[in-house]
């Protein structure tokens, strides 16, 4: 049986490795930001979606934020929102919007003390944690981890749904 | 097994294929001021049964490990018998319609060369099992981890299975996935999230469920779940000006083991053994002021437990002026630790610890998980640069005092202490370019014992350096190196001063190749691995040196393949308020981790 099931799970973490998570539907969810105002991913379909997953302990996320803030700037007129997801728990919340703040980010920032939203899209908890999501609500690419340069590479996939207009 | 699923991932695909694009909703950003009604994730009408895996996703996470064991059998000195082969496998599965997700997730493991048999007698043995945990395989191990049903309404969210759970600042309450230290308890059961009007409302119930399968660890000698009952409502008030209230109660029942016949669900018919009521007051944007109180009473009844109440209280302040951001937290904690008294490897209870936990020894570790500890930490932040013009420069500082007086549990301290943690670090980022710098000391200052013998005070001198250079064309480099220096006062347990280093040398070669070089130093005499370099290269007895070498290859954004071979030492962590003593590995070891 062991012998059997190594193999199985090596052809099935390639097979699963190479399947791709464009066009399904992003799932929908409400969180509070961090003056208790609400916000759903539903009342931004129409433009193109950056859902960024990360927490104050997360260093990577940490250098990956300022990267997102200058392309919130820039791209927000042509259709681009970030909305950042912390994933701190619940006890790391005071932290949240002193780091905001001192990283001079102006996009939104919301709370998911429950995890609700985190075990949806990353359920390994993987951070910082990206979810592209297009003009028609469907996730177009997923982007696990940050390496200095990876914000090239999502910029080019974010310009490339920007320029597909609305359905 | 994992071939169905695959085969549900096949039919999940084409159903999205299939789905016609959601039409364009151009709907205002909510600009409702703080405190109104959260408005509901999109509804729709029920959707059919066949379109409700139509959003499957999720990840897989394989891990190959050969465990190189140094140690040798008596008369087999010739042989690393006791070596093998470990592998573990993770799949988790989310899904669903606007109205309805669920969720799973998958572990195995299996052990190979787990066994020397020689002339068909049984030389040696590692057992995957342990007693009272079933598994049709003797070295494999197959178990649905997770599982969750979430349905969810205009008004409510219902969750049944596993969910995780935190109130307040998860002091009464804090259930959750600590991925740094290979934690992942829920609590499976039912969890419902209201929100009506300007109130919020969290009740749930359900039994603790810990990971069977440790993904990052050795898996030996499993055993069943212990699963408590816990049981908890929470209700949030939003809209009376800027300030919101909260209060929450939540109680347990231990399960004492299965021998007691109290395991499980049956915990649910035994008497309550804590509990722990509270309240949390928070107001935002008051003359630019950001202010957080929260205050919870313990009670104890269980007879394992030698008190019969505590309290915590906790507090923070932000402030931000100019280009500063300024947070002072405080906190006092009398007995609100045994609440974990029943929890093994993880906690039910944790709140804000206030520490760097980072570079948390084993003595601080017990100032985390302290019975009677007063404490604060302020920390300011400035504002340099500008995110838009790929500039940011923050320096930071931060000062923690705490006064301990809890001699118990894992305590080295004979006497109360007194604890002074100054630290300051920069972050600056420039392009591709970063610099992650933060550097600090810890003193531990031990009050005299009641005849005077002075216990003088413990010190760790820390330093952590990340930076990250762009070498041109697509290459870039990456230096960690990471230095810790205790020098230890009078300490029946840890007398010698001792000093750890490691590092990791990265150099990354576009988006899809990385080659990384990671270098361990210590000479604390109490560690508990050797080193695969001493002897070798450099260093003397009592010196351990570990080193291992890593390639990445990142085919695509969401899958990355890594090889290693090596060692690395073991040693103490601590994450989310939580402390474990993870082993060294000496070996080799593939993971592939992807998200689909």
């Amino acid at each position: 049986m062991r012998a059997l099931w190594l193999p199985l799970a090596l052809v099935a973490s390639l097979v699963i490795g190479t399947a791709q998570a464009a066009g399904k539907p992003a799932p929908d969810f409400s969180l509070r930001d961090l003056t208790n105002q609400a916000q759903t991913l539903a009342q931004h379909k129409g433009k193109v979606v950056l859902i960024n997953f990360w927490a104050t302990w997360c260093g990577p996320c940490q250098v990956e934020m300022p990267h997102l803030q200058a392309m919130a700037k820039e791209l927000g007129p042509k259709g681009l929102v970030v909305l950042g997801i912390s994933a701190d728990a619940a006890r790391d919340a005071s932290k949240v919007k002193p780091l905001v703040v001192s990283k001079g980010l102006t996009y939104p920032i919301l709370l998911d003390p429950q995890t609700t939203v985190v075990a949806q899209y990353n359920p390994t908890k993987t951070l910082p944690f990206n979810v592209l999501v297009d003009r028609a609500g469907n996730i177009d690419q997923v982007f696990s981890g940050y390496n200095p340069g990876d914000e090239v590479k999502l910029r080019a996939a974010i310009e490339k749904l920007l320029a597909v207009a609305a359905p | 097994m994992i071939l169905a699923l695959l085969a549900g991932i096949a039919r999940a695909d084409d159903a999205a294929a299939d789905a016609p694009p959601a039409p364009p909703v151009d709907t205002p950003v909510d600009a409702s001021p703080a405190g109104a009604a959260l408005p509901e994730a999109e509804s729709s009408a029920p959707s059919p049964v066949s379109s409700l895996f139509s959003g499957v996703h999720g990840s897989e996470e394989l891990r190959i490990r050969y465990w190189h064991v140094p140690d040798k059998l008596t008369n087999f000195e010739d042989r690393n018998i006791l070596d093998y082969v470990e592998v573990v496998n993770r799949l988790d599965l989310t899904g669903g319609s606007p109205n309805v997700g669920v969720g799973a997730r998958v572990d195995g493991v299996g052990l190979f060369a787990n066994r020397y048999i020689l002339d068909g007698q049984l030389e040696h043995e590692r057992e995957l099992l342990g007693a009272g945990l079933a598994s049709p395989f003797e070295d494999a191990y197959f178990g649905l981890e997770k599982a969750w049903v979430e349905v969810r309404s205009p008004a409510v969210t219902f969750t049944a299975g596993d969910a995780y759970l935190s109130f307040g600042r998860g002091i009464a309450l804090n259930t959750v996935k600590n991925t740094d230290i290979d934690v992942d308890t829920s609590l499976r059961g039912a969890r419902g999230v209201g929100h009506f009007g300007a109130w919020d409302v969290t009740i749930a119930s359900g039994l603790t469920n810990p990971q069977q399968v440790a993904l990052e660890n050795p898996n030996l000698s499993l055993q069943p779940d212990v699963a408590h009952a816990v049981s908890g409502l929470r209700l949030d008030r939003y809209g009376l000006g800027a300030v919101n209230l909260g209060a929450h109660g939540v109680i347990f029942q231990y399960s004492r083991g299965y021998e007691e016949g109290k395991d499980g669900w049956r915990a649910y018919g035994q008497p309550v053994d804590a509990w722990v009521a509270g309240g949390s007051v928070e107001a935002l944007g008051v003359k630019g002021l950001d202010l957080y109180f929260e205050g919870d009473g313990f009670g104890y009844t269980a007879e394992e437990i030698p008190v019969k109440a505590g309290y915590a209280l906790y507090g923070s302040l932000a402030a931000y002026p100019g280009r500063a951001s300024i947070l002072v937290e405080g906190r006092r904690n009398k007995d609100t630790e045994w609440a974990n008294t029943f929890s093994d490897n993880y906690e039910l209870v944790s709140g804000p610890t206030l520490e760097y936990e980072r570079v948390i020894t084993e003595d601080s570790s017990a100032a985390v998980n302290s019975n009677d500890i007063t404490g604060g930490r302020a920390r300011i932040d400035l504002r340099f640069g500008n995110p838009e013009k790929h500039v940011t420069l923050v320096p930071y500082a931060s000062v923690a005092v705490f006064r301990d007086e809890d001699l118990s549990g894992l305590h080295f301290n004979r006497a109360g202490e007194t604890i002074l943690h100054p630290i300051a670090g920069v972050q600056y980022i420039h392009e591709e370019l970063h610099v992650l710098a933060t550097a600090g000391q810890r003193v531990d200052v031990r009050d005299p014992m009641d005849d005077g013998t002075a216990l003088g005070a413990d010190r760790l001198l820390h330093a952590d350096l990340d930076i990250s250079v762009p070498l041109g064309g697509n290459l870039s480099l990456e230096l960690a190196p990471s230095l810790m220096r205790y020098q230890w006062g009078v300490n029946p347990q840890q007398q010698t001063d001792f000093t750890d280093f490691s590092n990791t040398l990265a150099l990354k070669v576009g988006a899809p190749w990385a080659f990384l070089i990671y270098t361990d130093y210590s000479d604390n005499p109490l560690i508990q691995s050797t080193g695969n370099l001493e002897g070798t290269l450099f260093g003397d007895a009592g010196e351990f040196l570990y080193g291992a070498a890593e390639v990445q290859w990142m085919p695509n954004s969401s899958t990355t393949l890594k090889a290693f071979y090596g060692a690395y030492r073991a040693g103490i962590r601590c994450a989310g308020g939580q402390c474990r003593q993870l082993p060294g590995f000496e070996g080799a070891k593939m993971s592939l981790t992807t998200t689909f």
